[in-house]
Formats: structure tokens, C-alpha cells, sequence
């Protein structure tokens, strides 16, 4: 579409520019035609030599406007004027050509009625198209030759000769031949040599002629059958009334001939003001203001108010000026939002400079009247300044920092620092909103100088200094001067205990300059120490959670320090607590920190640790061992190894605080934890949950401590002493299956030495004889030389009982007819089986083990005192009288021998187990009444004893 | 549910069971061995004694727990005194938990600074080496408590015993006619007297014994076991039916068997007369 319009336009253009070329070369062509024809004449006359240039006037005109096109061209792509007359070499040539036809005409027909028309042709050419200044000369000659001043010829001689003096500035000829010309009142163009005279006139000072032509030409103007130059008229008068000195006039004139007089009355009111009528210079522009107040003419609002501006401030008038500056700026306001009224803001960069002209021109001189000696200010002029710069914010609101700037200076300069220095950050806030990052450096620049003399208090000085070198460092991050700055201002945050401001800055110093780290370095170990003496735990724990991920490249060593510290400040309260008996409450102190998401590991791993150890001082052992867990969880390897002391100090206490079951788990623990350790205290975690798990009856806890963690331990011997530990404890519960296991498991001579006595003991002992025969069949496969004398003398034994059974029912007489040497036989047949019984278990009296040797004994005193009381009680049966008293009393004797062997065997018995102590169940078993054992029982009639008196 | 109902029994049956015998004494007149041991004190003593006496007091009371717990939180005040480790034990003690009772009779011993406290704690390890029947172990350690501290009348009393259970009655006789017994009266110094010469077969030093315990004595089944065999020694086998008859039940197994074998031999001897 652009295209198509671009491609119509241009078309037009080249129609208008061929039409324009056709019409001129049309035109030569005509001349040219009728000049050949002319030519071809071959005694030319006076006339037709006249025709004849006529016709080359003519074609020098279209020569001349020819080579004005080609230089106007020309002119629009390259520099001309130096070489403008070689554009016209074409006309002047021809213009020689034409004025030698001329005068040859003149000089070959001097009497010729031609003449006059010749010579005025001469002076137009020569005026037009030569350089010769023969026009003058000309046209007097003209004038000089046609008498009639009626005459049409000579009228034209006349103006053209008017108007010659008029340009040439020779007012009184010109003024002559004008006011000849004058008075052919049917020359159209009377308005303008009415116009042209009044011109004249005023040249030569005759205002009072110059302002009646002047009026002349206007009222002419009128009548349509003059050329009007009304405008002209308009536009001049006013300047004539100027310069007559009744300008008031002038005013009278616009006001009562022109509907619409403003432009005239602006125009003749700068040059009112310029001839120095100030008085009148008002009164017009009141009276233009009113008028377009009046009439509500908007469209000269703008430039009457130049007007008055370039009036005020000529004539000094810099309050007036501020008052309509004032106006004005409301004027450019209104223009921007209310655009149902047009109005003009053509004139607001010149409005800008104006108001921005004379507040620097105010601003110099306040400055200038400061440095003085003794210098002062006028307030007055100040507030101009300030108010033509807050006008210009708003004029000119591109630049507002620059004004605010100015105000700075301005506030600065007359030594009002508590005013500059706002002025100074405004200025930098708008820089910064414009970008404007050069305003902003000189903004900043002068709030630092500014709050580097102190002048302003002290504490509002800092915030200035603040304030500056924050934004400095914030626009210029890597800055020489913000290189500089950083620490400073970190120091005044420091110094006012804005921590977290510190912090910022520090942020700041390394990202912009990661190189100075060690100097970071020690900002913040400032800023921890702030931490630390206000307390801020939560912040402390956030640096260090940075530090923790590179922050700063703080040492690992240095971190922990932190976090030490950190620690430490965490835990003073709840220790406090603590120290205080609020142990409890303490505890759940420390469990608050461990659960805060905000501290790190190692500082968890403290408070967990210091709930531990709280909760294992008010005895509570498995909230201790659960909070030891979870420090151990988040402690470093270095960390868990430094505490084992301690964590060996504290299962040691749990057990002792009755809590074995805890105390089991904590020794497993540590011990699995640090199995690799194989020292002493890995020894000792090791006894600990052996000896924990048998207390607390948990024979499994322990078997499992000695199968997974004997390895841990660097004193093998204790895995002995273990072992020992648990055959003791099956040993003690009568445990045989478990026992049998623990042997063979943990299979030794030194055990297997223990076990056969054990086996023996519970041998004697039980009454079960499924648990008796068990225990033989382990005797049997033992092997043992030693147990298999004990099995074959237990065989001998029950042998024995048999045979002492045998002997103790065996009845040696129950003959019905006695007889003597038969019953002796049968007797001595009977003491023999008693003493084949004698000797074929003595032995057994005398056995290692002291059981069956007790056991023994008394199946021998049982034998023997059957055997006994048989005998003495024996009455046969068929025995006389007599016979019977002496054989009852032979038989009592033998009978009483038995049985006092009997008690013999029982006291030789009594006498050995007395020496020896021996605490054997056998022995239990023959200390009796009517064969019942004794009902004390020493496990339970014995007495524990207590620490304290009674009553 | 059938589970539950065998666990049930099995518990009731558990329940009826012990190994303490109860012998508690509400005369102090006759607890020659009260300043020692808390063991026989009767109800009404200990509850005199409670309150200002030690927390143990509180587990002869039957309140093991409390008073195990209030131990705990002496720990740190206490830990370094014998005989908070020996009262601890007596606590596991009285509530059957030998081996825990043992654990802490040692710290008793090893905190132990005079020979007095050794004494204390020796007896009482004694004491579980007893219950676990390692007779030849207590005794070495009632010998050591002795050693330790002659002055105490439990260590001999506890040593007597054994030797009467054992046969070993004429030691058991010399210790307990000893300085430390001589002119005092105490229920079981009598009755292990009686027991010994019962045993030993002097019935006369025996029946003397016995006639010096008051009446309510008998109704303890060991006291009454042992008297119903001295009647039947002495032939009076319906005192020694009405003995036992009114004898009160251990439920101490051993005694229990004991107890049975008399009734059947005087169920045998009365069915003979």
C-alpha cells in the first residue's frame, strides 16, 4: 500500500516537473520560432528589431529561470554558493547578448519611437539578470524621455525606479518617486508602494508619515480593487507605533481593526519591550492575556507566555517571572491531561531553557555572593531557584534528577546541608529510575562530600553516609570507590548493631570482590560476634549453614569452631536450667534445638547429646539412650570416636541406675559402632553387655554379644572370662540343655574339666531320673577315664543296692524244727553274704565322689543294721527253753555288733563330712529323722542383712 | 483362649510357689537379729519404721518399685555409699531377682569403706549363692563377712544353717551358743537350736529348745515340721497330727515335701497305734 501511495506521489511530482519543462520549453520553442521568423526578415526596421527583444528578453527569462532550477537542484545535494555564478553563465551570456541587441537597436534607430520601451527593457534586464547596475541609469532615461507622467511607460519607470532606491536602501529617492507613483490611483498595486513609502518614511524617522501610509496601505486594502497587503500592514504597524514611541497606539489599532489581534499584539509587545517601554510592554501583554482569557484563545496561550517570560526576564523581573513560569507549568500540565482543549507545546523546550536559564543564572549568583567575604544569600532568590527547579522536574521530567541535583547544589552552596542532602537522594532516586547512572555517581558524589564534612548531626549524618554508600555499592558493585566503601560501611553497621545490614554488605563485598575473601573473612567473624553477644542463635546457625556450603571458604576447622560456638550459646540456657534442678525442662531444651530444621548437624548432634546426658542425670535411661542415638547418627566418625570415653561413662551409669536392659543395648551398641577400635574401651563395652545381659537374665543377649562382638575386642581373655560368665549362669539354673550347648559350643579343657564336676554335683542331686540319665549318656560320651570310673562305681553301687536288697530280705532260718548245727550254717551262710558284700563294695566308701561315697556308707550302716536287728530278733521255731535263753542272748550279741558297725559307719560319715564341710545333697539326705529330711533350709531361712539399726 | 487359660493356671501355680519363707516377727523382743536385718520384721514394725527409716523399709513394705525408683534419683547423691547399693539389692532381693540382687551387693562390696559395710555385703552375696544352692560359695562368704566384721550376729545365724541343713549339728550348735547368742532369745536361734539337737538325737537339749518359743511359733510349717518330728520321737504322734494340722502353709516346695512325709509317717504310726 506504502508503495503504491509512495509510487502516485512520485508520478505526480515528475507530471508537475514535465509539465513545468514542457510549458518552458513550449514557450522557446514559440520564441525560438517566432525569432527564426523574425530573422528571415531581411531589412529589419526599428520595430520588428524591437519585437526582436522582446522575444530575447523573454527567452533570457526562461534562460535565467532555467539556471535558477539547475542551481536549486543542485543546491540540494552539494554546497553551491561558492560557485553560484557559474550556475548562471547561460543567463548572463544571453543577458549580454539581449543588452548588445539592445543598444545596437539604440545605437542604429537613436531617433526610434522605441526608444523609452527599449531603455526600460534594458534597465529590467539589467536589474533581473545583470550585474552591471545599469538599471538606475536605465530607467532615468526612460523617465527622462516620457514627459506625460500620466503615462503608463513612465508610471512603470517610476515604481521600478522606487523600488530600486527601496532596496537599495535610498529612502529619500525612493520616498520621491513613491509618492509620484502615488498618485496613479489606478495602479493596483497603490496598497503596496503605499506600504513600500510607509517603509520609507520610517527609514527616514518621519514616524508621523510612516504610521499615515502605513494606515494609507492598510485601508486600501479594503477595496478590492487594490492588491491587499493587509498582512503585511498587520504584521508592521505595530513596530511602527514601537518605534513612533505610541505604542499604546499601536494596541488601540490592533484591538479595534483585527478580530483576531493576538499574534500582532505578542509581536509588537517583544518589540515594545525591546525599545525599552516597559510600562506599555505590560499593558499589551495584559491586554493580549485578557483577550485570551476572554475569548478563550488557547491556541496563544503558550507563546504569551514566552512573551511575558523574555519580558520579566529582561527587564529583571525574576519574581513575575517565577509567577508566570508558575502559569505556564500548570499551562504544560493541563496540555498533557486534559486534551479536550488543544493546546499548543511547541514553545516547552525553549520554555525549559528559559526557566532553566535564569535558575542557573540565579544558582551562580547565590553561589557567587557566598564566597564573598562574609557572604550572604537572599532567601528570595533561593526560593526562585528552587521553585524554577521544581518547575523544570516538571517541564523537563527526563531530567528531575538533574534538577534535584541542582537543589542539592543549590541547598549546598548557601551552606543548608539538611536540606541538600535530601535533595541529593531524590536526585539519585530519579537517576536510578531513568538510569542514569553518571546523575546518579554525581548525586552520590556530593552526598558523600557533603556527609564527610559533619556539618549535620551526627546520627542523621550517619544515616546519609549509609545511605550513600549502600546505593553506591548497590549501582557500582565492583568500583574503585565501592572497593573502598564495603568495609566502611560494614563498620557502620556494626557500630549500630545492624547485624543483618553487616551481613549484607559482606554478601555484597564477595560477590563483587571475591578475591578480598580473608578481609570477608574477618567482617564476618564481626558479625559473629554480634551474634554472640546479642545472642542470635537462629542467625548464627544460618551463617554457618552457608559457611557450611562454601560460603566465605571458612576452614572446616573455623566451621566447627562456629559451631561450637554455636552450641554453646544454644545450650547455656537449658544448662542454666539444668545447674538450676529444671533438668527436665532442660532436656526438652535441648530436644528443641535438635529438632529445629535451622542448625546444622554438629549442633543437633550437641543437643541431642545434652538431652542424653540431662535425661541420664534425673535417671531417665531410655529417653538418654534414645537422644545418645541420634547424636551418634549425626556425628562425625571423629566426633563418635572423641565420645566413647564419656559414652562408656554413661552406660556404666545406666546400669547402675538399675537399668540394664538400656544399659545392654548401649553397650551393643557402641561396641558394633566402633568394633574396628579393638582397644580397651571396646573391651569394656564388651563386659558390660555380657555382664548386663546375664543380669538382667537375657542368657540370649549375651551368647549373641559373644558370638558378633568377641572380634571387637583387643583382650581375647575377656571372651574367657565370658564364657565363664555364662556357664556360671546356666550352671546356677540348673539349665542342662543350655549348659550341654555352651560346652560344646564354646568347647575347652578347662570347661569340659567344670562341666564334668557340674554334671556330677547335678548327678547326686536330682531326683529326675530322666535329667539322671541324660546326664549318664553325656558321661558316656565324654570318654573320660575319670567318668567312666565314676559310671562303672555308680554301677557298682546299684550292684550293691541289690545285693544289700537281697541281704536285707534274705531269710537264713524258717525251719519249723531247729536245729543247731543247720542254723549255724544258714547264719554263717548269711554273714557270709554279708560280708561278700562287705568286701565287694568297701571300695565304694572310699570313693572320690562323695555322694556315692556317702550314699555307700549308709547302704552299708542300712545293710548292716537289717542284717543286725534279723539276727537279734531271730526266734526259731522248735528252740527248747533252755536252749532258747542262751541263743537269744548269743543272737542279741551278734546282732548289737552289726548294728553298732552300722552306727559306726554313719559316724565315721558324720566325722568326715564335719572336717571337710562337704554341702553334698547325700549328706542332706542321712542327716534325717525318721528318714525326713531336715526342714531348714538354708536358701531359705538365711538372712540378708540391712545397713541400719532397728528399733 | 485355650492359651490364656494354661498361662493362667500355670501363673496361679507359680504364685503359689516361694522360696521365702515367712517368719515375720511382731515382738521385737524375740528378733535377737532385728538390728541387722529387716528380713522378719513384722507389718507393724516396719510401719513404725517407715518414713524414717531407709527407703528399703518401703520394699519389705512390698513396694519394690517406688522405692527402686526413689533410689535411682538418689544415684548421684548416694552412689558412693555402700549401703545404698546394699538396700537396692535387698530390693531385687526380696523381689526375687537373684542376679540383679547380686550386681548390686557387689557395688555394695566394692563401695564398701569399713569392714562393717564389707560384712553387710558379704552375707548378703552369701545370701544368693544360697539361693542358686552353691553352698561351699555362700558359706566362703559368710566366712569372709565374719572375718570382716565379727560383731554381727546374721553372718553366724546364716552359717548355723547351713551346717543344720547339711548334718553338720554340733557346728551349728557351737556357733549359735556362741557370745554373740548367749542370754538373748530369738525365735530361729531357738528353733535351729531344737532343730540341731533333734537332728543330732538329743532329744531332751531339743524338747528344752522348743519349750522356750512361744505357742504362735509352731503354726510356721519349718518350726512345725521340725516339733512334729520331735513328738514323734517322743512317741506323741497325735501333738505331732494336731501340730501339723495347725501349722500355717510356706508354700516353700521343699518344706512343703517335708511336710507331706511327716503327715504320711503320722498317718502310718497313728493307723499302727
Amino acid at each position: 500500500m506504502f508503495k503504491i501511495i509512495f509510487r502516485i506521489i512520485i508520478s505526480v511530482f515528475i507530471n508537475e516537473l514535465h509539465a513545468e519543462v514542457d510549458r518552458s520549453q513550449e514557450l522557446m520553442k514559440l520564441i525560438t520560432q517566432e525569432m527564426k521568423l523574425l530573422e528571415k526578415t531581411v531589412n529589419k526596421g526599428p520595430e520588428l528589431q524591437y519585437r526582436m527583444l522582446e522575444l530575447q528578453s523573454e527567452k533570457l527569462k526562461l534562460i535565467h529561470e532555467k539556471d535558477n532550477q539547475n542551481f536549486l537542484q543542485k543546491s540540494k545535494t552539494t554546497s553551491v554558493n561558492h560557485s553560484k555564478e557559474s550556475f548562471f553563465r547561460p543567463t548572463r551570456s544571453y543577458y549580454e547578448l539581449t543588452k548588445g541587441y539592445g543598444q545596437k537597436i539604440l545605437k542604429s534607430f537613436p531617433d526610434t519611437r522605441r526608444r523609452p520601451e527599449i531603455l526600460f527593457a534594458l534597465a529590467l534586464n539589467s536589474r533581473d539578470y545583470g550585474k552591471d547596475n545599469l538599471t538606475e541609469k536605465y530607467l532615468l532615461e526612460t523617465i527622462s524621455l516620457v514627459k506625460d507622467p500620466a503615462h503608463s511607460l513612465r508610471h512603470h519607470a517610476e515604481t521600478a525606479l522606487a523600488d530600486f532606491y527601496y532596496n537599495e536602501k535610498s529612502y529619500p529617492e525612493a520616498v520621491h518617486y513613491y509618492e509620484r507613483v502615488i498618485q496613479k490611483t489606478q495602479d493596483d498595486w497603490l496598497t503596496k508602494h503605499y506600504f513600500n513609502l510607509s517603509w520609507c518614511y520610517l527609514k527616514s524617522k518621519d514616524f508621523n508619515r510612516a504610521i499615515s501610509a502605513i494606515k494609507e496601505a492598510y485601508t486600501l486594502s479594503k477595496n478590492k480593487n487594490y492588491v491587499s497587503v493587509r498582512d503585511q500592514v498587520l504584521d508592521n504597524i505595530g513596530s511602527f507605533y514601537v518605534y513612533a514611541g505610541r505604542p499604546l497606539e499601536g494596541l488601540e489599532f490592533y484591538l479595534k481593526n483585527e478580530n483576531d489581534p493576538l499574534p500582532y499584539l505578542i509581536q509588537m509587545s517583544k518589540k515594545t519591550s525591546e525599545k525599552g517601554h516597559q510600562t506599555e510592554t505590560q499593558t499589551i501583554l495584559d491586554a493580549a492575556q485578557e483577550l485570551v482569557r476572554n475569548n478563550k484563545l488557547d491556541q496563544y496561550q503558550e507563546e504569551l507566555y514566552h512573551t511575558y517570560l523574555d519580558f520579566y526576564r529582561h527587564y529583571n523581573r525574576f519574581e513575575d517571572f517565577n509567577k508566570t513560569s508558575l502559569s505556564m507549568v500548570r499551562y504544560y500540565e493541563l496540555a498533557k491531561t486534559d486534551k479536550k482543549v488543544k493546546r499548543s507545546i511547541d514553545l516547552k523546550a525553549d520554555a525549559v531553557e528559559k526557566v532553566r536559564s535564569l535558575a542557573g543564572f540565579l544558582q551562580v549568583k547565590l553561589a557567587k555572593n557566598m564566597k564573598e567575604v562574609g557572604g550572604s544569600y537572599k532567601e528570595d532568590e533561593l526560593k526562585l531557584v528552587l521553585s524554577f527547579l521544581d518547575q523544570l522536574k516538571i517541564l523537563d521530567e527526563h531530567k528531575r534528577s538533574e534538577y534535584y541535583y541542582f537543589q542539592g547544589e543549590t541547598y549546598y552552596s548557601v551552606k543548608r546541608f539538611l536540606e541538600a542532602a535530601p535533595a541529593y537522594q531524590a536526585s539519585l532516586r530519579e537517576a536510578k529510575f531513568v538510569k542514569d547512572l553518571e546523575m546518579a555517581r554525581k548525586a552520590l558524589n556530593s552526598l558523600l562530600a557533603l556527609t564527610s564534612l559533619e556539618v549535620i548531626d551526627e546520627k542523621q549524618n550517619k544515616s546519609y553516609l549509609i545511605f550513600a554508600f549502600s546505593e553506591y555499592v548497590q549501582l557500582w558493585a565492583r568500583d574503585e570507590k565501592s572497593e573502598l566503601i564495603y568495609p566502611k560501611l560494614f563498620e557502620i553497621f556494626r557500630q549500630n548493631g545492624q547485624d543483618e545490614d553487616a551481613a549484607k554488605v559482606v554478601k555484597a563485598f564477595h560477590q563483587a570482590y571475591p578475591e578480598h575473601v580473608k578481609e570477608q573473612q574477618v567482617l564476618t567473624t564481626k558479625i559473629l560476634d554480634l551474634y554472640i553477644e546479642k545472642k542470635e542463635t537462629r542467625k548464627f546457625a544460618d551463617w554457618i549453614h552457608q559457611f557450611r556450603s562454601g560460603y566465605l571458604s571458612f576452614s572446616k576447622d573455623t566451621i566447627e569452631k562456629m559451631e561450637i560456638t554455636l552450641g554453646n550459646m544454644l545450650f547455656l540456657e537449658y544448662q542454666d536450667l539444668a545447674k538450676k534442678g529444671e533438668k527436665m525442662a532442660a532436656a526438652k531444651g535441648f530436644e528443641s534445638i535438635y529438632v529445629n530444621k535451622l542448625y546444622t548437624n554438629k549442633v543437633k548432634s550437641q543437643s541431642a547429646y545434652f538431652a542424653s546426658l540431662t535425661y541420664l542425670e534425673v535417671s531417665k535411661t531410655e529417653e538418654s539412650f534414645d537422644w545418645q542415638k541420634r547424636a551418634v547418627e549425626l556425628m562425625t566418625p571423629e566426633e563418635r570416636s572423641s565420645k566413647r570415653s564419656e559414652q562408656l561413662q554413661m552406660t556404666e551409669r545406666t546400669y547402675r541406675l538399675q537399668d540394664f536392659v538400656t544399659s545392654f543395648k548401649m553397650a551393643s551398641f557402641f561396641l558394633d559402632y566402633h568394633c574396628s577400635q579393638k582397644d580397651k574401651i571396646e573391651d569394656r563395652f564388651f563386659e558390660i553387655a555380657v555382664m548386663t545381659a546375664l543380669v538382667d537374665e537375657n542368657a540370649d543377649g549375651a551368647e549373641n554379644t559373644m558370638r558378633q562382638n568377641s572380634s571387637c575386642l583387643s583382650n581375647q581373655s575377656l571372651r574367657e572370662v565370658a564364657i565363664e560368665q555364662l556357664y556360671k549362669f546356666y550352671e546356677r539354673r540348673d539349665d542342662f540343655r543350655r549348659l550341654r550347648l555352651h560346652v560344646h559350643r564354646y568347647h575347652s579343657e578347662k570347661l569340659n574339666a567344670e562341666y564334668v564336676l557340674t554334671l556330677q554335683k547335678w548327678f547326686w542331686k536330682t531326683t529326675s531320673l530322666n535329667l539322671k540319665e541324660l546326664i549318664s549318656q553325656e558321661f558316656k560320651s565324654m570318654k573320660n577315664p575319670q567318668v567312666i570310673a565314676w559310671m562303672n562305681e555308680y554301677s557298682h553301687f546299684k550292684g550293691a543296692l541289690i545285693q544289700s536288697d537281697e541281704i536285707v530280705k534274705f531269710n537264713y532260718w524258717s525251719q519249723d524244727k531247729f536245729d543247731s548245727q543247720s542254723y549255724n550254717r544258714s547264719l554263717e551262710s548269711f554273714l557270709g553274704r554279708l560280708q561278700v558284700f562287705k568286701k565287694a563294695n568297701e571300695n565304694l566308701l572310699k570313693s572320690e565322689q562323695w555322694d556315692l561315697a556317702i550314699l555307700s556308707t549308709k547302704l552299708f550302716a542300712k545293710t548292716y543294721q537289717a542284717v543286725g536287728e534279723r539276727i537279734r530278733t531271730m526266734n526259731p521255731k522248735g528252740l527248747d527253753p533252755q536252749m532258747a535263753k542262751d541263743f537269744q542272748k548269743a543272737m542279741l550279741s551278734l546282732g548289737d555288733q552289726l548294728i553298732s558297725q552300722a552306727s559306726q559307719f554313719e559316724r565315721q560319715l558324720v566325722k568326715a563330712s564335719t572336717g571337710d564341710e562337704h554341702f553334698s545333697s547325700g549328706l542332706r539326705k542321712i542327716a534325717t529323722v525318721e528318714d525326713i529330711e531336715n526342714p531348714i533350709l538354708s536358701f531359705a531361712n538365711g538372712l540378708t542383712m540391712d545397713a541400719e539399726k532397728g528399733e | 483362649m485355650k492359651t490364656l487359660l494354661v498361662l493362667a493356671i500355670l501363673s496361679l501355680l507359680a504364685s503359689c510357689s516361694s522360696t521365702r519363707l515367712e517368719r515375720k516377727i511382731s515382738d521385737a523382743s524375740w528378733d535377737l537379729l532385728g538390728d541387722e536385718s529387716f528380713l522378719r520384721w513384722s507389718e507393724v514394725r516396719l510401719q513404725k519404721k517407715a518414713g524414717v527409716g531407709p527407703k528399703v523399709i518401703s520394699c519389705y513394705q512390698g513396694e519394690t518399685q517406688e522405692a527402686l525408683e526413689t533410689y535411682r534419683l538418689n544415684y548421684l547423691e548416694k552412689q558412693q555409699r555402700s549401703d545404698y547399693w546394699l538396700h537396692i539389692g535387698n530390693c531385687y532381693f526380696l523381689n526375687d531377682q537373684w542376679a540383679k540382687a547380686e550386681f548390686f551387693y557387689r557395688l555394695s562390696l566394692e563401695n564398701a569403706k569399713s569392714n562393717s559395710e564389707k560384712a553387710l555385703a558379704f552375707n548378703n552375696l552369701a545370701m544368693i549363692e544360697f539361693k542358686f544352692e552353691q553352698w561351699e560359695k555362700g558359706r566362703d562368704y559368710l566366712r569372709q563377712s565374719i572375718l570382716s566384721s565379727a560383731q554381727f550376729r546374721v553372718p553366724q545365724f546364716n552359717l548355723s544353717q547351713i551346717y543344720i541343713q547339711f548334718g553338720l549339728f554340733d557346728k551349728a550348735i557351737e556357733v549359735l551358743s556362741g557370745p554373740l547368742f548367749r542370754d538373748s532369745k530369738d525365735v530361729d536361734v531357738y528353733f535351729s537350736l531344737a532343730n540341731a539337737y533333734l537332728y543330732k538325737g538329743d532329744l531332751a537339749r531339743s524338747g528344752h529348745f522348743f519349750e522356750l518359743l512361744p505357742k504362735e511359733q509352731f503354726r510356721r510349717e519349718d518350726i512345725a515340721a521340725s516339733y512334729a518330728l520331735y513328738l514323734i520321737k517322743q512317741n506323741k504322734i497325735q501333738a505331732a497330727k494336731t501340730i501339723m494340722d495347725d501349722r500355717d502353709r510356706s508354700h516353700v516346695i521343699m518344706v512343703t515335701e517335708i511336710s507331706q512325709k511327716i503327715e504320711k509317717l503320722i498317718a502310718f504310726r497313728l493307723k499302727e497305734e
